[in-house]
């Protein structure tokens, strides 16, 4: 087994790689980039090596500079979470040819699985359904009209080189095509420095389900169950749980064996994730597979009680997984909101600043995978997940009613975040029935919006009194001095008003 | 002493007595406050025994206050304020239309009009970049671009004012 992993990741996944690898009494190593430096991936860490500014171009993907730090710390493995490099072949190819082993699939694997479109071919020759759409990138405005005429409106345009809902748009008709087409394109090279654009069928009201797979290097291949992850904001997901409420032990069991078929064709080792759009009527769709760790992979090992970045660590080193599928019996609910950097309530607007207070929820069957802590600042450098909180329950209601409890409880101060939109999603009458898709928020938005003009009216007095309280201070700033903070300032300066 | 503070337009003159920690608002109501600071910008408020948790950020002109995660944007007038309000004086300056501020903290990555261009209303004006998503930013009103602030490739602040439109 490993004796130092290089974790070539920031923020919370990070930190959540490196709790397994102590928890496996293995040395951790961090990279960081230099606004990062009180991070606390940086903070956990036995060693951390500086690779660059802010700029993720210049640190987290400066491929060279890693590398050498890979060498010059020893590391014998690297993971590296999920974003960033981890689907990059190059540099798992780089990699291993220092030495250390690649924490993640064969890089003939994430080639494949990573190019939507060979994706999509290899997953047509299995016979597994795909969604309507084309295989080629579209090659001039022409081609898309025509393309889009055959599949019939309203089409998706998608980046061929990566998910995340960048480069991603929908077309409702032929008018917008041209404008949207240039907007994609330049949003796709941004990110991924690959702007060719592909379009396919736009489903009605999909659920975006997406199985677990595991394999090992000794031929065994197992599914983990599913994860509905169709709560998503800008195409990226914001709350996932599992089981889904959405299907059927039918539909699940279809499901996980057409994952499995497709996991087996391209030669895969560790964790990987197929993702499957599923329409109303309950046809479901191969949308993609992701090679390497998800976000929302916490959900399923609440159910299971199985260390996924353990199992990824124990395949690379090629041992045989620690479970076979007759194993995997997942028991009790579990639910997942991402607490994002982002004002849920203003076209969900990037928020930036220093957190000058956090308090994490606790209890019975709370999870928090933090990446962050109070001090630190929130810049526009990288991704706004700051955390994400993860509840288990014996059922769907126990686990839904602690999410609830556990959002209430959470307090993050000089940022905005997305807590009080998830609240406000959860508590929505088509959460509670467990009955939507991802059409839900865009067609909810106003009674989200009227549930919090109903929420501030009930606290109008504690807000005008903060906000005379604030401006009494500024006035006064006698009463703020060193050492009085914990006093009421009421009283404080009530007697003053006296001593006057 | 008394404030007057302003929610969405609605104004409310309240009267503190601080020694009591009580407050009175007209006509006859009267609560109880007790305000402890926690940390640097959070508080404990018990309200007539109801607790909550708030956060105070001062914007210029008024006050984000969030009350139990949901935010509050609080004007406050103390007395001096409300006696210039009487003899028709404002105390403060407030913006117009035409003033295009950055909602969100950014780079301005494309920008598509140059002082003297007639704009439309919804017509793009630029591209802010943040958190590598791209933000289109149209015109809020139809006009003639009087001034830019701001050139391709800056680094702007959430408020910065980024150009005037005049109508």
């Amino acid at each position: 087994m490993f004796k130092k992993i290089l974790i070539a990741n920031r923020g919370e996944i990070a930190v959540r790689v490196i709790r397994t690898c102590k928890e496996m009494g293995m040395q951790t190593v961090a990279i960081y980039s230099e606004p990062d430096r009180t991070s606390p991936h940086v903070l956990l860490a036995d060693e951390a090596y500086c690779v660059g500014p802010g700029t993720s171009s210049k640190s987290y993907l400066n491929v060279i500079k890693i590398l050498e730090v890979i060498q010059k710390c020893n590391a014998d493995a690297v993971h590296p979470g999920y974003g960033f490099l981890s689907e990059n072949c190059d540099f798992a190819d780089a990699v291993q040819k220092t030495g250390a082993v690649w924490i993640g699939p064969p890089t003939k694997a994430i080639t494949t699985m990573g190019d939507k479109m060979a994706a999509r071919k290899l997953v047509l020759k299995t016979g597994s359904p795909v969604v309507p759409g084309t295989t080629e990138p579209l090659t001039s405005i022409n081609n898309a009209k025509e393309t889009a005429k055959e599949i019939g409106y309203p089409i998706l345009i998608k980046a061929a080189g990566g998910g995340g809902g960048k480069g991603m748009r929908i077309i409702h008709s032929e008018n917008d095509l041209k404008n949207v087409i240039g907007q994609a394109k330049s949003e796709a090279k941004k990110a991924f420095a690959d702007d060719r654009i592909y379009l396919e069928k736009y489903l009605e009201e999909p659920h975006h389900i997406e199985i677990q797979v595991f394999a090992d290097n000794h031929g065994n291949v197992v599914s983990l169950g599913e994860r509905e992850c169709s709560i998503q904001r800008r195409y990226q997901k914001i709350i996932e749980e599992t089981p889904s409420p959405f299907i059927d032990d039918k539909l699940r069991l279809k499901l996980s064996k057409t994952a499995l078929h497709i996991t087996e064709s391209c030669d895969y080792s560790g964790a990987g994730t197929i993702e499957f759009l599923v329409d109303k009527h309950k046809n479901f769709y191969f949308l993609e597979m992701n090679t390497r760790l998800q976000v929302e992979h916490p959900i399923t090992e609440m159910v299971n009680g199985i260390d996924l970045v353990k199992e990824q660590i124990r395949v690379a080193a090629r041992e045989k997984l620690s479970f076979t599928q007759e194993e995997i019996i997942p028991s009790g609910h579990a639910i997942e909101c991402r607490i994002y950097a982002e004002d849920g309530f203003n076209n969900f607007a990037p928020s930036t600043g220093i957190i000058t207070e956090i308090m994490f929820p606790h209890g019975l069957g709370v999870r928090m995978d933090e990446g962050v802590r109070v001090g630190q600042e929130i810049t526009i450098y990288y991704d706004p997940l700051l955390g994400k909180l993860i509840t288990w329950g014996k059922d769907r209601k126990t686990a839904l009613q602690r999410m609830i409890r556990a959002l209430k409880e959470f307090q993050i101060a000089g940022i905005e975040t997305s807590i009080p939109f998830c609240l406000m999603v959860l508590q929505h009458n088509s959460f509670q029935q467990g009955n939507y898709s991802t059409h839900t928020l865009d067609a909810i938005k106003n009674e989200l919006s009227e549930a919090v003009n109903n929420h501030k009216k009930e606290h109008d007095w504690a807000a005008r009194i903060g906000a005379v309280h604030a401006h009494h201070k500024s006035q006064q700033t006698i009463i703020t001095r060193k050492g009085q903070n914990k006093l009421n300032n009421w009283t404080v300066s009530g007697r003053l008003d006296e001593l006057q | 002493m008394k404030f007057n503070t302003i929610i969405d337009g609605q104004s409310v003159e309240m009267e503190f007595s601080y020694s009591l920690n009580l407050l009175s608002i007209k006509p006859e109501k009267e609560m109880q406050i007790d305000l402890v600071q926690l940390g640097v910008d959070s508080y404990s408020l018990i309200l007539d025994g109801k607790s909550h948790h708030l956060t105070i950020n001062k914007q210029p002109e008024k006050y984000e206050i969030t009350v139990d995660h949901y935010t509050h944007l609080v004007q406050v007038q103390d007395e001096m304020d409300i006696l210039l309000e009487k003899f028709g004086m404002q105390s403060n300056t407030s913006s117009h239309a035409g003033e295009i501020h950055a909602q969100i903290p950014g780079l301005v990555s494309q920008l598509f009009v140059r002082p003297g261009d007639n704009v439309d209303i919804g017509q793009k004006l630029l591209i802010l970049e943040a958190m590598k998503m791209e933000n289109e930013i149209d015109s809020p009103i139809a006009g003639i671009v009087n001034d830019i602030h701001i050139k391709s490739g800056d680094k702007v602040e959430k408020g910065e004012l980024i150009m005037d439109i005049n109508n």
